[in-house]
C-alpha cells in the first residue's frame, strides 16, 4: 500500500477540502464483527510500549477511491502492556497508524513511504499483530557567533539525504523541517525517523543589521560603515563549511540524539545598486517608491526570502547590503513596477549594479499542450520542479509563485501560457486531471531530454505532449501458496536507463493478504517482481535491481488497462 | 512638541520595520540630544571645534559592563570592548542621537522602544554611562497529570499593556515545548499571563489537553498577573487537564458556505477554550466541526463577511458522547454610531475638533479577550460617518488624552459612559454614542526634580474625576526639568514624575501605591495656570 507519494498529496491538493466523506459501506455485514488486536513493541529491543495511540481508517481500494477524502478514523488507546483490541465496523483494507512518547509515529510495517494495509474480510475478519515502532531520534546544538555569543532566530533547516536512483537520478536532498534558535542560540529536532540527514543554518549578523538600520528613504551621507560591521553570515553547512559538497551527512540509527553545534563566522558583505525599472513609477508627475524583495537561489535546499539592508540613493537607485556572496532573485514590489525577476549572481568583492530595466535574466517559458482537448488542457497546471533542490520553481505570468498547497489555475481559454524561471534544467511535472500523463516534449530554443528540459534566459517554447489514460495494475503476492506480506512490489520500465524514457519505477508494499495496487501508471512496457522481505534490498543499484528483473515477469500495459496480475514472490 | 503618543507610536513602527529587515527581537535604542561640546567642560553655546564621544554600556540590574553592544551616532557604529567601553572621536555634529542595542537588552525598565537621556550644557560631562536593561526570562514545563512531559504545545506569555488610552494583552511571545515538555520564552519585563493551548493530546486520540494558565484565574474577570523583572528568570511548571473529548458538529443558517466562522466555547467555570474547526459533511450540507470535553459551554462564532463582521451565540451541553445539530444563528455585529457635540461654552479660538484626534476606543471588560477584540476602534463607514462595531460584551469607552479638547461626557442611551460600561446583549444595537467635548481647559506647569536637582521627566496626571481620559502624558525633556501641559481638561488629579517612561495601567489605584510619596494630587478649573513642582521617581526605583 502505498501512503503518500506526489502524486497524492497533489491530488489532495485539487480536492476541494470540504469535499464530502461519502462512505460507500452502508451494507451492514450481518453477524460478523471485525477487529485488529496485537501489541505495540520497540523495534529497538523488542520491548513492549505502553500507552500507545492508534488509529485506524478504512482505505478504499481503486485508482478513483484513491481520490476521496479521508474516511472517519476509529481511535483506540492502546494498554499497560502495548496491548490494543480495535473493534471496527465494516470489512475492508484498514490503515493503522500508531504514535507513542520517544517514537516515531508509524504506520503498520511501515517502510520509507509505504505500509501494509490489514484487510478483512468475512472469511478472516480479526487480524492479530507485532506492531514495530521506532524509537525516535534526536538532533539538538546550539549556533554561537564569532565571539562565542549565542545567534538568536537563526534558521536551521534540515535535509533528509536519499541515495541515487537506478536510473541515475540523484533524487534531491528533501527538506524535512526547519527550527529556529532561541535566547540561549539553542535549537532541536525531534520525532525523527532514521536515516541520514545534512543541516545548514542562515542568520543574521545582529550587529550588521542593527548599524545600517536607518529609514528606506533616509539620506545617505553619513559616513561609510566601519568594514568590520558590514558583514554577513555566510549559508553555513554542517559542522561548518559554506560548501554544500562539504556538508557532512549525519546517520541517524533508530533512538539516537546527536549534537550539532554551529559556530558562523562573518564574511565581509556584498553590496547590489538595483536600479529600479523607471517605465511605470511616475503617478500624477510623482515617483512612486517601490521597494525590493530579494530571494536567494539555492541548490539542496530552498531559502525563503533574505532580509537585508536597503537605502534610496539621490540618483534613485536602491543599494542593498547584508548579502552573503550567492545567487538571487530580484523583485520590486510596488505600484507601477513590472513584476518581472531578474537573477544575480552576486560575488564577493566590488558592489555591482542590476538595472530592472535592462535585466532580463530569467527564462520566459511559452507552454503549449497538445494531444488532449482544450477544456482538459485548460486544467493542467505545469510545474518545472528544479532537481537539485526538488522545489518548485514555476511561477504563473504575473510572477507569483505557485506556492506549495497554493491551488492557481490556468486562465481560461488560453492554450499557452508563459512562466518564468531561472535559466537551468527542470523536469517537468503536469499537475491537473489524474489521468493525464507526458509522452513527450518538443521544445524550441530550448533543450527537452526525456522528461526533463534545459531552458536558457530568453524566450524558449515547449510543446508538451499529452495523452489520457494512465493504467492500473493489481495483484497479489505469493510465496510458497501463501500471501507475501509485506513484500516490495518493484514496476520498472522496460526503457529503464534510456535518457528519453519518460516512464518511471513504481513502488508498492503488499498488504496482510498479499495484496498490491499500482494506480495511475503511466502505459508502457514494465517487469513486475515482488521481492518477499525485501525492504534492505538496495534496489537502487542497477547491478541489484537487474538481478530481480531477471526474476521478474514483463508487463504491457495500454491506456486505461487495468491489469490483474498474480505474481510468485522472490526471495531477498 | 510632538504629542507623546505620537512618538510612541512613531517609534514602535519604527522598531517593527527594524526588525522586519534584521530579525533582532529584543533590541532597542537610546535616542539622546547630545550637545558636542559636552567632553569640553564649556559652557559656550559654540562648540569649538570636533569633540570626542566616550563612554561605557552597563547591565542596568547588575553594573557589569555590557561587551559588543553596538553603539551609534550620527550614522557611525562601533561595538563596544571588553569593558563595555566605545569611544567616538572627531564628532563634529552640535548634536544628534546615541544609540545602544545589544540581543538581549532592552533600553529602558519597561521594555519600550527607547529612553531619553538628558544632558546638562555646561557642565564638565562625567564618563557617560548607557544602562541597559536585560530581559526577563519564562522557563518551564508542560506536564500531563500522569507525569509524562507534554511535548510540541504552544505557550504563549501574554504582557499587560497600556498604549495611552486603553489597556490591552499582547502576545509578547510564543514557543513550542521541546521533546522534554520544556519551553523558554524571553520577554520584556512586565506583567504578564502564561497559557498554553487548548489541543488534542496526540495525532489520533480522542483526548485533549485543556489550555493552562498562569496565574491560574480566580474568576473570568481578574486581572491577576505575574510580574517579571528585567533580569529576572521565573520558572513555572504548567499542569494541564487531559481530557476524553467529543465531536460536536454544527451549523448555521447562513451555511458555512462561505469559510468557517472562528468559534470559542466558554465553559461554564468562566474558562475559554478557542476550538480548531474542520469541515464536515458536503459543500451543501456543510457543517463545522470541533471537539470538546463533557461540560456545558457558551459558544460564540464569528465570520468576516462581505457586509461586515457577523456573530451568534449558542449553549451547547457535551455529555460523554458526540453532538450534533448545534445551529449558529449569525446576525451581523451591531454597528453603533458615534456623534460628535461641541459644548455650548467653548471658545471660537481653537480650531474644530476631528472626532478621530480622541484615540476613542471601546475597552472590552473581559480580562482574556482576544487579542483582536480586547479594544475596538472606531471603523468609517461608508457614510464617511463613524462607528463602532459592537460584539454582545461589557466595554469601557477610552480615549486619549491631547490637544486643546477634551470629552466632557459621553452617553448611550441613557448610561453616562464617563460613569458606566457599555453592556450589549446580544442581538441589541443601533443607537447612537453621543460624546460632547469642549476646550474650556486649564493648564499646568512646574519642574521636576530629583534629589534637588531639576532632571528631565515624564510627567502623569491621573484623574480622579470620571473621565474618558486614564491618563495626561508629559515629557519634560529638557535639562531644566521643567515641563508643561497646554490643556488639562477641568478636575481633580493625581500627578506623578518618573526619571522614566513608565506604562502602566494607571487606572489600577496599585500602579501608583508604591510612589504614594511622590504623589501630588491637584484640582484644576478652567482658565487656571497653577505650577506643580514634583519629586520625581528615580528610575532604581521604578524597577519594582
Amino acid at each position: 500500500m502505498k501512503l503518500t507519494s506526489l502524486l497524492r498529496i497533489l491530488l489532495a491538493m485539487l480536492l476541494p477540502a470540504c469535499l464530502a466523506a461519502t462512505q460507500a459501506q452502508t451494507k451492514a455485514a450481518p453477524v460478523t464483527s471485525f477487529s485488529i488486536t496485537g501489541t505495540l513493541i520497540s523495534s529497538a529491543n523488542g520491548a513492549p510500549i505502553p500507552h500507545g495511540h492508534l488509529t485506524a481508517t478504512l482505505v478504499s481500494r481503486g485508482s478513483a477511491a484513491s481520490r476521496q477524502s479521508p474516511a472517519p478514523a476509529v481511535p483506540f488507546d492502546a494498554d499497560d502492556s502495548g496491548r490494543f483490541s480495535i473493534s471496527l465496523p465494516s470489512a475492508g483494507m484498514w490503515r493503522l497508524v500508531a504514535n507513542a512518547r520517544g517514537y516515531v509515529t508509524q504506520a503498520y510495517d511501515e517502510h520509507e513511504t509505504f505500509s501494509s494495509g490489514i484487510v478483512l474480510t468475512a472469511a478472516s475478519p480479526s487480524a492479530d499483530l507485532r506492531f514495530q515502532l521506532s524509537p525516535e531520534s534526536v538532533i539538538t546544538g546550539t549556533v554561537l557567533d564569532e565571539a562565542g555569543e549565542p545567534v538568536r532566530n537563526a534558521r536551521i533547516s534540515l535535509l533528509a539525504v536519499r541515495p541515487p536512483r537506478p536510473d541515475s537520478v540523484q533524487p534531491p536532498a528533501r527538506a524535512r523541517a526547519s527550527a529556529s534558535t532561541d535566547d540561549r542560540g539553542a535549537y532541536e529536532f525531534d520525532d525523527l525517523p532514521q536515516g541520514d540527514y545534512r543541516l545548514n543554518v542562515q542568520a543574521q549578523v545582529w550587529y550588521a543589521m542593527a548599524a545600517q538600520q536607518k529609514s528606506f528613504n533616509a539620506a545617505t551621507g553619513h559616513a561609510p560603515l566601519d568594514p568590520s560591521l558590514d558583514v554577513a553570515y555566510p549559508q553555513t553547512w554542517y559542522p561548518g563549511t559554506d560548501n554544500p559538497a562539504e556538508a557532512e551527512t549525519l546517520s541517524l540509527r533508530a533512538g539516537d540524539s546527536r549534537q550539532a553545534d554551529f559556530q558562523l563566522l562573518p564574511i565581509p558583505s556584498v553590496h547590489l545598486r538595483i536600479l529600479p525599472d523607471t517605465g511605470g513609477t511616475v503617478a500624477n508627475g510623482r515617483r512612486m517608491q517601490s521597494y525590493p524583495m530579494i530571494e536567494r537561489v539555492t541548490a539542496g535546499g530552498g531559502v525563503g526570502f533574505t532580509p537585508f539592508s536597503a537605502h534610496v540613493d539621490p540618483q534613485g537607485g536602491i543599494d542593498v547590503g547584508g548579502l552573503a556572496p550567492g545567487r538571487y532573485e530580484v523583485r520590486m514590489q510596488g505600484p507601477g513596477q513590472a513584476i518581472k525577476p531578474a537573477l544575480i549572481e552576486v560575488t564577493a568583492g566590488s558592489a555591482q549594479t542590476l538595472d530592472m530595466g535592462t535585466a532580463s535574466t530569467m527564462a520566459s517559458v511559452s507552454i503549449h499542450i497538445d494531444g488532449i482537448s482544450e477544456s482538459d488542457a485548460n486544467s493542467v497546471r505545469v510545474s518545472l520542479i528544479d532537481p537539485e533542490s526538488g522545489r518548485n520553481t514555476t511561477r504563473d505570468g504575473g510572477g507569483a509563485y505557485f506556492l506549495s498547497g497554493a491551488l492557481l489555475r490556468q486562465r481560461r481559454g488560453t492554450s499557452s501560457h508563459i512562466i518564468e524561471v531561472p535559466p537551468g534544467r527542470y523536469e517537468v511535472v503536469l499537475n491537473g486531471k489524474p489521468n493525464l500523463y507526458l509522452t513527450g516534449i518538443t521544445a524550441q530554443s530550448a533543450e527537452a531530454v526525456g522528461r526533463f528540459v534545459t531552458v536558457p534566459s530568453g524566450n524558449s517554447t515547449l510543446n508538451l505532449h499529452v495523452a489520457d489514460g494512465r493504467a492500473t495494475v493489481t495483484g497479489i503476492a505469493t510465496m510458497d501458496g501463501k500471501p507475501s506480506v509485506g513484500a516490495m512490489v518493484l514496476l520498472v520500465p522496460a526503457t529503464l536507463g534510456n535518457p528519453d524514457s519518460l516512464n518511471i519505477i513504481r513502488r508498492d508494499q503488499t498488504n496482510t493478504d498479499g495484496s498490491f495496487d499500482l494506480n495511475d501508471v503511466l502505459p508502457g512496457q514494465y517487469i513486475l517482481v515482488a521481492i518477499d522481505r525485501g525492504w534492505q534490498v538496495n534496489w537502487k543499484d542497477p547491478s541489484t535491481l537487474r538481478g530481480y528483473i531477471m526474476r521478474g515477469v514483463p508487463v504491457e500495459l495500454a491506456s486505461t488497462a487495468s491489469l490483474k496480475e498474480n505474481i510468485e514472490a522472490v526471495a531477498p | 512638541m510632538r504629542p507623546d503618543w505620537l512618538c510612541t507610536r512613531f517609534r514602535l513602527r519604527f522598531l517593527r520595520r527594524a526588525c522586519f529587515f534584521c530579525g533582532l527581537v529584543a533590541a532597542g535604542a537610546y535616542a539622546a540630544s547630545l550637545p558636542a561640546q559636552m567632553q569640553n567642560g564649556s559652557s559656550s553655546e559654540t562648540p569649538s571645534g570636533p569633540a570626542t564621544i566616550s563612554g561605557r554600556v552597563v547591565n542596568a540590574m547588575t553594573g557589569l559592563p555590557v561587551p559588543r553592544a553596538l553603539v551609534r551616532i550620527n550614522g557611525r557604529a562601533l561595538l563596544t570592548g571588553s569593558e563595555g567601553k566605545f569611544d567616538f572621536d572627531q564628532v563634529t555634529e552640535p548634536q544628534g542621537s546615541l544609540q545602544v542595542t545589544k540581543p538581549g537588552f532592552y533600553p529602558s525598565i519597561d521594555g519600550s522602544g527607547s529612553a531619553a537621556i538628558s544632558w546638562k550644557a555646561g557642565q564638565a560631562a562625567p564618563a557617560l554611562e548607557l544602562r541597559l536593561y536585560p530581559e526577563a526570562i519564562f522557563t518551564g514545563t508542560m506536564v500531563a497529570p500522569d507525569g509524562d512531559p507534554l511535548p510540541h504545545v504552544m505557550v504563549s506569555a501574554r504582557r499587560s499593556v497600556f498604549d495611552g488610552s486603553s489597556h490591552g494583552w499582547t502576545v509578547a511571545a510564543q514557543t513550542q515545548t521541546d521533546s522534554h515538555g520544556r519551553f523558554r520564552m524571553a520577554v520584556p519585563p512586565g506583567d504578564y499571563k502564561l497559557e498554553s493551548m487548548y489541543m488534542p493530546h496526540a495525532s489520533g486520540s480522542n483526548e485533549v489537553v485543556l489550555p493552562a494558565i498562569v496565574p491560574i484565574q480566580s474568576s473570568s474577570n481578574t486581572s491577576d498577573s505575574v510580574h517579571i523583572r528585567s533580569g529576572e528568570e521565573q520558572r513555572f511548571d504548567l499542569r494541564p487537564a487531559i481530557s476524553r473529548s467529543y465531536s460536536v458538529t454544527a451549523t448555521s443558517n447562513a451555511g458555512m458556505g462561505r469559510g468557517f466562522p472562528r468559534i470559542t466555547a466558554r465553559s461554564s467555570n468562566g474558562g475559554k477554550l478557542t476550538l480548531s474547526v474542520r469541515a464536515s459533511g458536503s459543500e451543501t450540507s456543510g457543517g463545522a466541526k470541533f471537539e470538546l470535553p463533557s461540560g456545558t459551554y457558551t459558544l460564540t462564532a464569528s465570520a468576516i463577511t462581505p457586509e461586515g463582521p457577523e456573530q451568534a451565540e449558542t449553549t451547547v451541553t457535551v455529555a460523554d458522547h458526540d453532538v450534533t445539530g448545534v445551529v449558529f444563528h449569525l446576525a451581523p455585529v451591531p454597528s453603533l454610531p458615534v456623534e460628535m457635540l461641541v459644548d455650548g461654552a467653548t471658545t471660537s479660538d481653537n480650531q474644530q475638533p476631528n472626532l478621530q484626534q480622541f484615540g476613542l476606543t471601546l475597552e472590552n471588560n473581559q480580562s482574556d479577550a482576544e487579542v483582536l477584540n480586547s479594544s475596538i476602534r472606531m471603523i468609517a463607514q461608508r457614510d464617511r460617518t463613524l462607528a463602532f462595531t459592537v460584539p454582545p460584551g461589557s466595554y469601557r469607552l477610552r480615549a486619549r488624552g491631547n490637544g486643546a479638547w477634551y470629552i466632557k461626557s459621553a452617553s448611550y442611551g441613557a448610561s453616562d459612559l464617563l460613569r458606566q460600561d457599555l453592556t450589549m446583549g446580544p442581538g441589541v444595537g443601533g443607537m447612537p454614542i453621543r460624546i460632547t467635548v469642549s476646550d474650556q481647559t486649564a493648564s499646568l506647569q512646574g519642574v521636576c526634580r530629583l534629589s534637588g536637582a531639576p532632571i528631565d521627566c515624564w510627567v502623569y496626571l491621573i484623574p480622579t474625576t470620571p473621565r474618558a481620559e486614564t491618563v495626561f502624558i508629559q515629557h519634560g525633556n529638557s535639562a531644566r526639568g521643567i515641563y508643561n501641559y497646554a490643556y488639562v481638561p477641568p478636575g481633580t488629579y493625581q500627578a506623578i514624575a518618573f526619571e522614566q517612561r513608565y506604562s502602566a495601567d494607571y487606572r489600577d489605584p496599585a500602579t501608583l501605591a508604591p510612589f504614594a510619596s511622590r504623589v501630588r494630587a491637584v484640582t484644576l478649573n478652567v482658565g487656571e495656570k497653577p505650577t506643580l513642582d514634583l519629586d520625581v521617581v528615580p528610575a532604581a526605583e521604578m524597577m519594582r
